[in-house]
C-alpha cells in the first residue's frame, strides 16, 4: 500500500505505457518522454497560461477603449458599461473556454498560449484529446487542481512526468513539440504585456480627456458630498433603528 | 458487525492513503449539510437572526440628502424603465443557463469524485495501490449511474411527500366535519403520526439504500435501478447493522463539529481573560489564537475532505463485511 500521495504513473508503469505507445524511455533514467517528446515543465506552462490571460485582458481593454473613444457622457456610457459587464461575465469566458481551450486543444493540441510556447496536450497514447476529454480536463481537472490553493498545479514541479492533478485525473500529458517556440512565447508575452500597458494608458488618457464624463461624475460627486454634509461639516448619519424580530 | 474494527481500519486507510484526500475534497466541496453519507464535521456560522428594519427614517435626513437620494433613485428608475424588455429576457436566460450549467457540473464532479473515492478504497482493501489516474477512470465509469441514484429516487420521494401532504390536508378537512370531538382529535393525531413516521422512515431508508446502492454499482457493476433495488433488499435485511453504522458516523461528525466549536470558544474565553488582565497579554494571546482559527478556515476543505474519506471508508468496509456474511451464508441469526 502506498503511504504517500504519488503520481499516477510510477517510472516502471510509465515505461510500460511507453512501450505500448512505441516511445523509448530515457536511458539516463531522467524525465521520460512521450512519443519522443519531452514533458513540458512548470515554468513554460505558467508562461503559456499567462499569455492566455494577457490575451483575454487585451480583449477586455480594447473593448473598454472602444467604448471610451467616442467620449461619451455618463448617460450614454452606462448602457455600454452594462453590455460590457454582460460580455465579461457570460460571453467572453464561454467563448474563451470553448474556442481557446477546448477547440484549439482538440484541433491543434493546446490554447494559443500553449501553441505559442511550443507545447501541446496529448493523451496517454500521444494523440490529441477528444472533445469530452478536453472538457473534462478543463472543467473537472482544473477544479481538482485549483481547489486547495492551486496545489494541483504546483504538483507539476515535483512529478517525474510533469503531470499536475488535472493531468493525472484526465489522463493527459503536456509535452514540448518545438523547443524553438519558447523564444516566440517569451516574445509574445512581452508584446502582450506592452500592449496591455499601452491600452491601460490609452484608457486612462481617454477618461482624462473626456470632459463631459468628468463633469458628469464631478457634479454627481459634488451633489452627494454637499447633501451628505451638514453646514458644520458633520456627516449626516442614519441612526440604526430598532427592528422588530420577525424570525 | 465489528464496528470497532471498521472504524480502526477506516482511520488507517484515511491516514495512509493521502491520494484519497483529493477525491475526498472533491466530494466535500459539493456536499451540503450533515447526513449519514458524509458532509458533516463543519461548524457553520450564520446563525444570526434576520431583522427587517423599520420604515426608513426619512424625517431625520437633511432635506438636501433626500433630494439627492430622490434624484438618484429617479435616475436609476429611469435607466430601468428605459431598458428594453429583450435585455431583461437575455439577462434572465443567461443567469438561468449559468445556474443550470453550475448545477449539472457540480452534480457530475461530486458523483465522479464519490465513485473514484469508493473504488480507490476497494483497491486498497484488495492490496492494490490507488492513484488519481485509476480512481478517475473508475469514477468516470460509474458517474452516470451515480447521478441517477442520487437524482431519481429523491425526485420520486419529493413527489410522494407532496402527494401525501395533500392527502393529509384532505383528511384534516374531512375530520373537521366529524361531530365527536374525541374522534376528531384521535383521527388527526393518528394521521399526523403516520405522516411523520412515514416521512422520517422513508427518508432514512432511502438514504441507507442509496449508500448501499453506490457500493453495489461499483462492486457488482449493476445498473442504477438494479443497484437501488438490491440496496433496498440489503437495507431491509441488515437494517439494524446499517443504521448502527449511520448513527456512529453521525455521532463522529457531530462530535467533530462540537469539538471545533468548543476549541474556538475556549480560545475566545482565554483571549477575553487575558485582555482583562493586561492589554499586551490579550493582544499576544489573540494573535496566537488567530493562527489555529485561520488555519481551520483556510484548510476547512482539506479537513472536510479527510473526514469524507473516513466516512466513505466506514461504509465501504461495512459493505465488504455484509458481502462476506452473504458469501458465508451466515446472517447473524436472521
Amino acid at each position: 500500500m502506498e503511504n504517500k500521495l504519488q503520481p499516477a504513473s510510477t517510472p516502471s508503469t510509465t515505461n510500460l505505457q511507453m512501450e505500448k505507445s512505441g516511445a523509448a524511455p530515457t536511458p539516463s533514467g531522467g524525465t521520460p518522454s512521450r512519443g519522443g517528446l519531452c514533458p513540458a515543465g512548470f515554468w513554460i506552462r505558467l508562461l503559456a497560461y499567462t499569455i492566455d490571460f494577457l490575451l483575454m485582458l487585451c480583449v477586455i481593454l480594447v473593448s473598454v477603449w472602444f467604448i471610451l473613444i467616442d467620449k461619451p457622457n455618463l448617460e450614454t456610457l452606462l448602457p455600454k458599461i452594462g453590455v460590457l459587464f454582460y460580455c465579461m461575465i457570460f460571453i467572453l469566458p464561454t467563448l474563451e473556454f470553448l474556442i481557446n481551450k477546448v477547440l484549439f486543444t482538440i484541433k491543434f493540441g493546446g490554447s494559443i498560449g500553449k501553441l505559442a510556447c511550443g507545447i501541446k496536450v496529448v493523451d496517454e497514447d500521444g494523440n490529441l484529446l477528444k472533445f469530452w476529454q478536453a472538457i473534462f480536463r478543463y472543467v473537472v481537472g482544473y477544479f481538482v487542481s485549483g481547489m486547495l490553493f492551486g496545489l494541483g498545479f504546483l504538483w507539476i514541479l515535483r512529478d517525474p512526468q510533469r503531470q499536475g492533478w488535472h493531468d493525472q485525473v484526465s489522463g493527459t500529458y503536456v509535452v514540448r513539440k518545438n523547443r524553438n517556440h519558447l523564444l516566440i512565447g517569451i516574445c509574445l508575452f512581452f508584446l502582450l504585456m506592452l500592449a496591455n500597458v499601452m491600452l491601460t494608458a490609452k484608457t486612462v488618457q481617454s477618461i482624462k480627456q473626456n470632459m463631459a464624463l468628468q463633469d458628469d461624475v464631478q457634479s454627481l460627486v459634488e451633489m452627494i458630498k454637499g447633501s451628505l454634509l451638514e453646514k458644520d461639516q458633520t456627516p449626516a448619519t442614519i441612526e440604526p433603528q430598532e427592528a422588530p424580530n420577525i424570525i | 458487525m465489528d464496528y470497532r474494527r471498521i472504524i480502526k481500519r477506516s482511520w488507517e486507510i484515511t491516514k495512509t492513503a493521502k491520494v484519497l484526500w483529493v477525491f475526498g475534497m472533491v466530494v466535500a466541496a459539493f456536499s451540503g449539510g450533515m447526513n449519514f453519507s458524509g458532509g458533516g464535521g463543519g461548524s457553520g456560522g450564520g446563525g444570526e437572526e434576520f431583522k427587517l428594519p423599520k420604515a426608513p427614517p426619512t424625517e431625520k435626513l437633511p432635506e438636501q440628502t433626500s433630494q439627492v437620494l430622490g434624484t438618484a433613485t429617479s435616475s436609476i428608475v429611469q435607466i430601468f424603465t428605459n431598458t428594453p424588455v429583450w435585455v431583461w429576457i437575455v439577462l434572465g436566460v443567461s443567469i438561468l443557463a449559468a445556474i443550470g450549467i453550475a448545477i449539472t457540473v457540480s452534480l457530475f464532479i461530486r458523483n465522479w469524485g464519490k465513485g473514484a473515492l469508493i473504488t480507490s478504497i476497494h483497491e486498497i482493501e484488495d492490496q492494490k495501490s490507488p492513484s488519481l489516474s485509476s480512481g478517475s477512470k473508475s469514477g468516470l465509469a460509474v458517474v452516470k449511474r451515480f447521478i441517477y441514484l442520487h437524482v431519481v429516487p429523491w425526485f420520486v420521494w419529493i413527489i410522494l411527500v407532496v402527494v401525501l401532504s395533500a392527502l393529509a390536508v384532505g383528511i384534516i378537512i374531512i375530520t373537521t366535519r366529524i361531530e365527536s370531538e374525541v374522534l376528531k382529535i384521535l383521527t388527526l393525531v393518528f394521521c399526523m403520526l403516520i405522516w411523520v413516521f412515514w416521512l422520517i422512515g422513508s427518508w432514512l431508508f432511502l438514504n441507507l439504500a442509496i449508500i448501499l446502492g453506490e457500493q453495489l454499482v461499483i462492486r457488482q457493476n449493476l445498473s442504477a435501478r438494479e443497484a437501488l433495488r438490491k440496496g433496498f433488499n440489503l437495507t431491509k435485511k441488515y437494517f439494524t447493522e446499517i443504521l448502527g453504522m449511520g448513527v456512529i458516523n453521525f455521532g463522529i461528525g457531530c462530535a467533530f463539529g462540537c469539538l471545533t466549536i468548543l476549541l474556538f470558544a475556549l480560545l475566545a474565553v482565554m483571549v477575553v481573560v487575558a485582555f482583562t488582565i493586561s492589554k499586551t497579554a490579550g493582544f499576544i494571546l489573540g494573535a496566537i489564537a488567530a493562527i489555529p482559527i485561520l488555519a481551520f478556515i483556510l484548510f476547512s476543505l482539506l479537513i472536510r475532505g479527510i473526514y469524507m474519506v473516513f466516512n466513505t471508508a466506514t461504509w465501504t468496509l461495512l459493505v465488504r463485511e455484509i458481502e462476506q456474511t452473504e458469501r458465508n451464508g451466515v446472517t447473524n441469526g436472521k
